[in-house]
């Protein structure tokens, strides 16, 4: 088993192209790629929407059993990561209805002191700070912020993953930042 | 233009505003200090949001679990993960047959019945295996011998090298106790299914050497193993 972690970045798109369609015959040295190349980006997503590691380990090995299930059904339409993204969000609502959680517990202080390593002082209690701040957003809201402020995707995009409305999307962005913003100053 | 609303400047920072729309707000974000500011302050929050990781590595590997959930819930025989598992048993197995072979002849050494009837009774026992089948099994424990019982181990003679010492063992098996006898039988049982399943793993993968390699390897065990035996049983004869 590979006991170096490469990340999406690492990965070209033709050699990610190569290990799903490896993986879609039942490679599972190239799944085992696919589910390091992606992990970090799957976990801090179930991480922040749940804003609680255990449940964000559990969802996150969900999300890759599932993507392992579904893989025929992956026609690259959209790219392998976001694809991991749509199951993760499923995975990850899901978690919430049968678990009826509305309010989450901020308990990402290892995870992401293990992250910070090698940053100073003042950068990992400004990360901390935000975090926590991020945590305490209500669902909605903390989704579109996560979804569009930290992985980048556009707000069209967030709609698709959601499925909710654009207009919807941007309300609920709005409303996060100003939320963040005013937790942020106090 | 008058001061847009809040939402509106999000849009314009977040390049989502249609043309018309962006225009405008841009033409008032030159002449209003208030807006730029409020548009700065914006930013500065979505600058601190955008350093934040967007990669965190779960605190432990979850690369195990994910395997054993897979292989538990989707049990297909063709799956690769399914074949990787069951290869895994079999190099398990396999692993497992030097201490079987260990403990057997200790077992044996120590349930041997003490002289029974005359050696007049018993049969005569070959001490050496006939020449022929000897000829065709080579050293242990080196590279050679090794690549050599890849290909000795399909030979006819070695499986008949295997076959003549189990007669000789069976045939002398009444000077053991019974007890003595269920445990050979039973762990003679475990090192011919464990090549059994390497061969059955073969069949689905023919091209693997290292699994060829692995059953001649523990054909040769069982041989040395049923050496012993018939050597420890036979000694007092």
């Amino acid at each position: 088993m590979p006991t170096t972690t490469r990340s999406v970045a690492g990965l070209a798109q033709p050699e990610m192209g190569e290990l799903v369609r490896r993986s879609q015959e039942g490679d599972s040295v190239a799944f085992e790629a696919l589910y390091r190349a992606h992990v970090g980006k799957v976990y801090a997503l179930c991480l922040r929407l749940t804003g609680d590691s255990g449940q964000a380990t559990e969802m996150t090995q969900d999300v890759f059993v599932q993507a392992w299930k579904g893989l025929a059904s992956f026609r690259g339409e959209s790219g392998f990561g976001t694809w991991l993204h749509r199951l993760a969000f499923n995975v990850v609502r899901q978690g919430q209805r049968s678990q009826n959680r509305r309010n989450s517990r901020v308990q990402l202080r290892e995870d992401l002191v293990a992250a910070a390593v090698g940053r100073s002082e003042t950068a990992l209690e400004d990360r901390m700070e935000l975090e926590r701040a991020i945590a305490t957003l209500p669902p909605r809201a903390r989704e579109a912020l996560v979804l569009h402020d930290i992985h980048g995707y556009r707000c069209r995009e967030v709609a698709e993953l959601t499925g909710s409305a654009v207009g919807t999307i941007q309300a609920h962005l709005h409303r996060a930042r100003k939320m963040l913003k005013e937790v942020l100053v106090r | 233009m008058t001061h847009p609303h809040e939402e509106t400047l999000h849009l314009h920072i977040d390049g989502e505003l249609p043309g018309a729309e962006r225009g405008e707000v841009e033409a008032h974000l030159r002449s209003c200090a208030e807006c730029v500011r409020r548009a700065d302050e914006v930013r500065g929050l979505l600058m601190r949001v955008a350093m934040l990781d967007r990669e965190i590595q779960p605190p432990v590997d979850l690369w195990q679990g994910i395997v054993k959930r897979i292989a538990v819930e989707n049990p297909a025989p063709e799956h690769d993960l399914e074949r990787l598992r069951s290869r895994r048993r079999v190099y398990q197995a396999l692993g497992w047959i030097g201490a079987i072979a260990a403990t057997l002849v200790l077992g044996i050494g120590l349930g041997r019945m003490t002289p029974g009837p005359t050696a007049g009774t018993v049969a005569t026992l070959p001490t050496e295996l006939s020449s022929d089948v000897a000829a065709h099994i080579p050293a242990p424990d080196t590279q050679a011998s090794v690549a050599m019982l890849a290909a000795a181990h399909e030979e006819p003679a070695y499986d008949s090298a295997i076959s003549e010492l189990e007669t000789v063992l069976y045939e002398s098996s009444q000077q053991l106790r019974p007890e003595t006898i269920a445990a050979i039988q039973e762990n003679l049982a475990i090192i011919d299914q464990a090549i059994a399943e390497a061969q059955g793993a073969l069949l689905a993968d023919p091209a693997n050497e290292h699994l060829r390699q692995h059953i001649a390897t523990n054909k040769q065990t069982k041989l040395r193993l049923l050496r012993t035996l018939t050597t420890t049983v036979t000694a007092d004869l």
